[in-house]
C-alpha cells in the first residue's frame, strides 16, 4: 500500500511539473473580459523562452506563459498576476491584434494601449489596466520576469532561471447597458 | 528604409539665418513625427524633446526611466524590412547616468528581426552599464548562432566622453558563418573620429542568417536592470534621470561616418 501510494504521488509530482503552459503558439484562453476568475500556473514549466516582448522593444527573460484575451469594444478589464515568493513576475499585455487569427504574441504588437508592469519584487503583484480605452481586439496576456538582477560588468544579461508559480487574473467592470427604464 | 532620419527635423532651416536655434527652435514632439511610434511606460518613465542638441543641432531627445522592471522611453522606427545590411548612427549622452555597479545596466538600441531565432529578435542590442569601477560603457551585442554565449557575441566598450555626447555607428550585415557580421564605430560627437571606414569587427560566431535582416529599430531607453534603478550605496540609482539622444540616421550600405 505504502508503496502504491509512492508511486501514485511520483506519479503526480512528475505529471505537475510537465504540465503545459500556454505559449505564444498555443495561448491559454480564450479570456473574455473580466472574468474575476483566477487562472493558476507555474512558468518553470513552459517552453517559451523569449528575449523580448512588445513588439521587440522590452527586454524580458523567460519563460513565459501566454493567454488570449478577447475584448469587446466596450471593456473594464484590469489584468493582474502575483507570483508565488520567491518568484518575481513581470506583466505585458500586447495587442491589438488586427488579424487575431495569427497567433503571433513574439514580434507583432506593441504593449503601449494597455501597458506593462515589474513594479514589485519577488511575490509581489503586477498589474496594468483598467482597458477602458484600448479598443476591441485580441490581446495577449504574457507572464514573464525581467529579473534583471543577473549579468555582470563584462557582460548584460543572457538568460535567466527567474520561473515560479503564479496567480492570474482578468478582473474589473463588465459593460452595463441600460435596457430598461420607467417612472411609477 | 528612411535614408535619412534626424532628431532635428524641425530647426535644420534655421541654422543658415544664423538665428540661435536653441533660442528659437521648436523642440517639442513634432521633433519626433519620422518615427513610426514612441513607446513609454512603466512607473515615471518619460520622453521628450528638449533644446541643446549636438553638433550644430538645436534639439535633442531626452529618455528617463521609471522604477520599473518594465520601464521604457523609447521611439520606434518600423521602415526597415528585413533589410539584410543594415548601418545606423546615433548621439548618446549618459551624463545624468551613474556608471557605478556593473550590474547597472540599461538597453539603449534596438535593431530587431521579423520573426524570432533562438527565441530572441534583437539582431544588435546596445546596453548602458557601469564598468564596477564607476566607468561608463557600452555592450554593443549581436546575435550569433552561438548557444554556449547564448547566442549572443558581444564587445564592451568604455564611452569616451563619459560626461557628454558619443557617436555611436553600428553596421550588421545577415549572413551564414563568415559571411554574417557586425561592426561597429564609438567615438565623441563633434569633430574627430568615425573616419575610419573598417570600424572594430564583432566576431559572430556560425553567422546570424537565422535572424533574415533587421525590420524594426527601437532608439531610447528601455528595460533597466534592479541595479540601475536601486538607490541603495553602489547602485546606479538611474531613476528619473535623462540619458539624451540626437542625429539618428540609417542607410542600407553607406558608411554613415562624420
Amino acid at each position: 500500500m505504502k508503496k502504491l501510494l509512492i508511486a501514485a504521488s511520483l506519479a503526480l509530482t512528475c505529471s505537475s511539473a510537465f504540465a503545459a503552459e500556454p505559449t505564444c503558439a498555443a495561448p491559454g484562453g480564450p479570456i473574455a473580459g473580466p472574468t474575476g476568475s483566477a487562472i493558476t500556473g507555474n512558468t518553470c514549466a513552459s517552453d517559451s523562452n523569449l528575449t523580448s516582448l512588445c513588439k521587440g522593444g522590452q527586454v524580458v527573460f523567460g519563460p513565459q506563459s501566454v493567454y488570449k484575451m478577447v475584448l469587446a469594444a466596450s471593456n473594464g478589464a484590469t489584468i493582474s498576476v502575483t507570483g508565488t515568493t520567491p518568484y518575481d513576475t513581470a506583466l505585458y499585455v500586447e495587442g491589438p491584434d488586427a488579424a487575431p487569427s495569427q497567433g503571433n504574441c513574439e514580434s507583432q504588437d506593441a504593449c503601449d494601449a494597455v501597458g506593462s508592469n515589474d513594479a514589485t519584487g519577488a511575490g509581489g503583484t503586477e498589474t496594468v489596466g483598467p482597458t477602458s480605452n484600448a479598443g476591441a481586439g485580441t490581446y495577449y496576456i504574457i507572464v514573464s520576469s525581467t529579473n534583471s538582477a543577473t549579468g555582470s560588468s563584462a557582460s548584460p544579461p543572457a538568460a535567466s532561471a527567474g520561473c515560479g508559480a503564479y496567480s492570474l487574473t482578468v478582473g474589473g467592470s463588465l459593460p452595463v447597458k441600460l435596457s430598461g427604464f420607467s417612472v411609477d | 528604409m528612411k535614408s535619412l532620419k534626424t532628431l532635428m527635423l524641425a530647426v535644420a532651416g534655421l541654422a543658415g539665418f544664423g538665428i540661435a536655434g536653441s533660442a528659437f527652435a521648436q523642440c517639442d514632439a513634432t521633433n519626433l513625427s519620422a518615427w513610426s511610434a514612441q513607446s513609454v511606460g512603466g512607473g515615471t518613465s518619460a520622453l521628450s524633446i528638449v533644446a541643446g542638441g549636438y553638433d550644430s543641432s538645436a534639439c535633442k531627445m531626452q529618455s528617463a526611466l521609471g522604477d520599473n522592471g518594465a520601464a521604457h522611453a523609447q521611439v520606434r522606427d518600423d521602415s526597415p524590412a528585413n533589410e539584410t545590411r543594415y548601418r545606423a548612427q546615433f548621439i548618446f549622452d549618459p551624463t545624468n547616468l551613474s556608471g557605478a555597479n556593473g550590474t547597472n545596466q540599461a538597453v539603449v538600441f534596438l535593431a530587431n528581426s521579423n520573426a524570432v531565432h533562438q527565441n530572441r529578435l534583437q539582431m544588435v542590442k546596445i546596453v548602458f552599464a557601469g564598468s564596477g569601477g564607476g566607468t561608463k560603457r557600452i555592450f554593443i551585442v549581436g546575435a550569433c548562432e552561438n548557444a554556449a554565449s547564448q547566442f549572443n557575441c558581444q564587445a564592451a566598450v568604455n564611452l569616451p566622453v563619459q560626461n557628454g555626447p558619443n557617436r555611436i555607428e553600428v553596421d550588421v550585415t545577415a549572413g551564414a558563418s563568415g559571411v554574417g557580421a557586425l561592426r561597429y564605430w564609438v567615438n565623441d560627437a563633434a569633430t574627430t573620429g568615425l573616419q575610419d571606414a573598417d570600424g572594430v569587427t564583432i566576431a559572430l560566431t556560425g553567422g546570424n542568417s537565422g535572424w533574415v535582416g533587421v525590420d524594426t529599430v527601437f532608439m531610447g531607453m528601455t528595460s533597466p536592470s534592479a541595479n540601475y534603478r536601486s538607490a541603495a550605496a553602489g547602485n546606479g540609482n538611474n531613476v528619473g534621470k535623462a540619458a539624451f539622444f540626437d542625429q539618428f540616421d540609417s542607410r542600407r550600405q553607406t558608411f554613415i561616418g562624420h
